[in-house]
């Protein structure tokens, strides 16, 4: 076996390096840490508050007929999705780096509101509501909607100020949150949600008939934002038929909003993971994952990593070298499947983690590539992934036990 | 030096929720810690990125607290700050790698953290019998990851005298692995 030198003083005690400066000043060390706390603290406060407001508006809408915004006890559909949002994506505020954004109390006007974001590192997401959206035309990315004209899909394409390209947005059905019913077997053995079913879930997840307002996320990749930086975004909504020709483009409306940062831990394994490609017999190794809010991503590095990638400065990731995308898919093929096979992660409350499922190259950064997730359903809380199991070692994420 | 009872104090205090125990912490631990953070990221962070690195450390104490044992909550605190320094770096591509910071040691079946501490020990004892400034320079690179072009500008050596100087740390563990029964390739 091998072992890092830098890694056995993980095992230890404290370590004293003379003549080392600190230019610190406690005070202003306090005052950041205390203001930290403080903010978490009070965003728990805040989602206690409205959790207690949506069970009055719940019972209020038992015991009538009808709901009108005045008795929904002062809550708009934005306030009401918000809170939707924090419970099931936000898992009730623990997902450090979701920003909540003030919203409108009433219901009323046309455009776009923005509800919350967070960014993994490689996209901001942002949930919005949209309004007004009829029902014969709903939002529902990778399924479409039936219609006596065959199925039609929608998708919300963006333009960032002093860009001249529109830009669609990542179209994911993450969102949605199944029923045991909503899966069918596939003629293959496996499972899979029927579109139609998944049209019902969006309309009865993101849809108020009421209001005519959707709940629609959008992603924009972090190379084109500047966290803190205050941007500005025209949104569109695209229509397509079911050959996928365009029949209709619509403005949304302009967003105005400053990008969140994400929260991202790196951990680096103590003995990397070697694997093999099984299509080119080249050898490889995996060196450590990066956890973010909405999943997990891989650091790897393999013999082929030169010639598959080129370089270009106008892009902060590497792109696929021309001929060279068949070698790429087979490298991130052995890549998923050997991660997957061999690790997982370990969660406080007991449970086990997959890592694995890639949506896409992360590109790379000299000789090591940063391997994306597919993402989770779900966002979680990185804090709580204590340890990470390789093969026949677990090694515990420091900080996190 | 702290006194133990002060720290037991200080961490079930800590624990439970006690923000002035927390401030008192900070007043006490901030030179430590943000000498770590700061030897590690000088050179790819501003001071102010750095310095929010060092409020993470305690802002991580204060969300883990019931990890910290009052008898290592500095070492626990060296470790969280130079596990969130090196991630910082490794985030900036910055980080650079460390001369022969592999040691091949053929031992059969599973590692365990029984086995790594054991080897600690043995780096510990090769580190401290170093004399001045080997050990400071041996350190430097392997625990907060400088090059000897940073060690010699710190410590205003030539950097070939750095670099030898690490050979000679590296060879004295070795020997002291040796010594403790294990078998270096």
């Amino acid at each position: 076996m091998t072992e890092r030198i830098s890694e056995l003083f993980d095992y230890g005690d404290e370590i004293v390096v003379d003549g080392l400066e600190s230019p610190f000043d406690s005070a202003r060390i306090k005052e950041i840490t205390m203001n930290r706390i403080h903010e978490h603290t009070d965003k728990h406060s805040r989602v206690r508050v409205r959790r207690i407001s949506r069970t009055l508006l719940l019972a209020a809408i038992l015991s009538t007929l009808f709901v009108t915004s005045a008795l929904a006890v002062g809550l708009s559909i934005h306030s009401r999705r918000q809170a939707e949002l924090n419970e099931t994506v936000a898992q009730g505020g623990a997902v450090a780096g979701y920003t909540e954004y003030a919203v409108p109390s009433e219901n009323g006007g046309s455009g776009v509101t923005l509800l919350s974001a967070l960014s993994d590192g490689a996209f901001e997401y942002l949930w919005l509501n949209v309004a007004p959206v009829g029902e014969d035309e709903l939002i529902c990315p990778l399924v479409g909607v039936e219609t006596e004209n065959g199925r039609v899909y929608r998708n919300i394409a963006y333009r960032l100020k002093g860009e001249e390209e529109i830009s669609s947005s990542l179209g994911i059905a993450d969102m949605l949150r199944f029923e045991p019913e909503d899966w069918v077997e596939t003629v293959d053995g496996g499972r899979t949600v029927p579109p139609e079913r998944m049209e019902q879930r969006y309309r009865e997840q993101y849809y108020d008939a009421e209001t005519k307002t959707m709940t629609v996320r959008v992603a924009i990749p972090m190379r084109d934002l500047t966290p803190g930086e205050p941007t500005e975004l025209e949104l569109f909504m695209k229509t397509y038929g079911e050959g996928f020709e365009q029949t209709a483009h619509k403005i949304l409306g302009t967003l105005r909003f400053t990008p969140v940062a994400e929260e991202a831990l790196d951990f680096f394994f103590p003995v990397p993971w070697d694997f093999e490609n099984p299509e080119t017999g080249g050898k490889g190794q995996i060196l450590g994952i990066e956890l973010v809010a909405s999943g997990v991503n891989t650091y790897v590095t393999h013999e082929d990593i030169e010639t598959v990638y080129t370089d270009d400065p106008a892009h902060r990731n590497v792109l696929v070298a021309d001929g060279q995308t068949e070698r790429w898919v087979s490298w991130a093929n052995a890549e998923e499947q050997t991660v997957r096979e061999n690790m997982h992660l370990n969660l406080s409350d007991g449970s086990m983690a997959e890592i694995g499922g890639y949506l896409a190259s992360g590109g790379r950064e000299g000789s090591v590539e940063k391997l994306l997730s597919s993402g989770r359903s779900t966002l979680w809380d990185i804090h709580s992934i204590v340890s990470v199991t390789v093969g026949e070692n677990t090694w515990e994420i420091p900080g996190h036990n | 030096m702290v006194g133990l009872k002060n720290e037991e104090s200080l961490v079930a205090r800590l624990r439970e929720g006690d923000e002035a125990a927390l401030g008192k912490i900070i007043e006490r631990y901030t030179s430590y810690v943000g000498a770590i953070v700061w030897n590690i990221v000088r050179e790819s962070l501003s001071l102010e990125d750095a310095q929010e690195l060092v409020a993470d450390v305690f802002c991580a104490l204060w969300q883990h607290a019931d990890k910290a044992r009052p008898e290592a909550l500095k070492a626990y605190l060296g470790s969280i700050a130079r596990h969130r320094a090196l991630n910082a770096l490794r985030r900036t591509g910055r980080e650079l790698p460390l001369d022969d910071d592999l040691l091949a040691i053929p031992v059969p079946g599973p590692e365990d953290d029984a086995a790594r501490r054991e080897l600690y020990a043995a780096l510990r004892r090769a580190v401290e019998a170093l004399p001045e400034p080997d050990r400071g320079i041996f350190l430097r690179h392997y625990y907060l990851g400088q090059n000897s072009r940073v060690i010699s500008e710190a410590l205003r050596l030539n950097q070939n005298t750095v670099t030898s100087k690490l050979r000679r740390g590296r060879e004295r563990l070795r020997r002291e692995l040796e010594e403790g029964g294990y078998f270096i390739d």
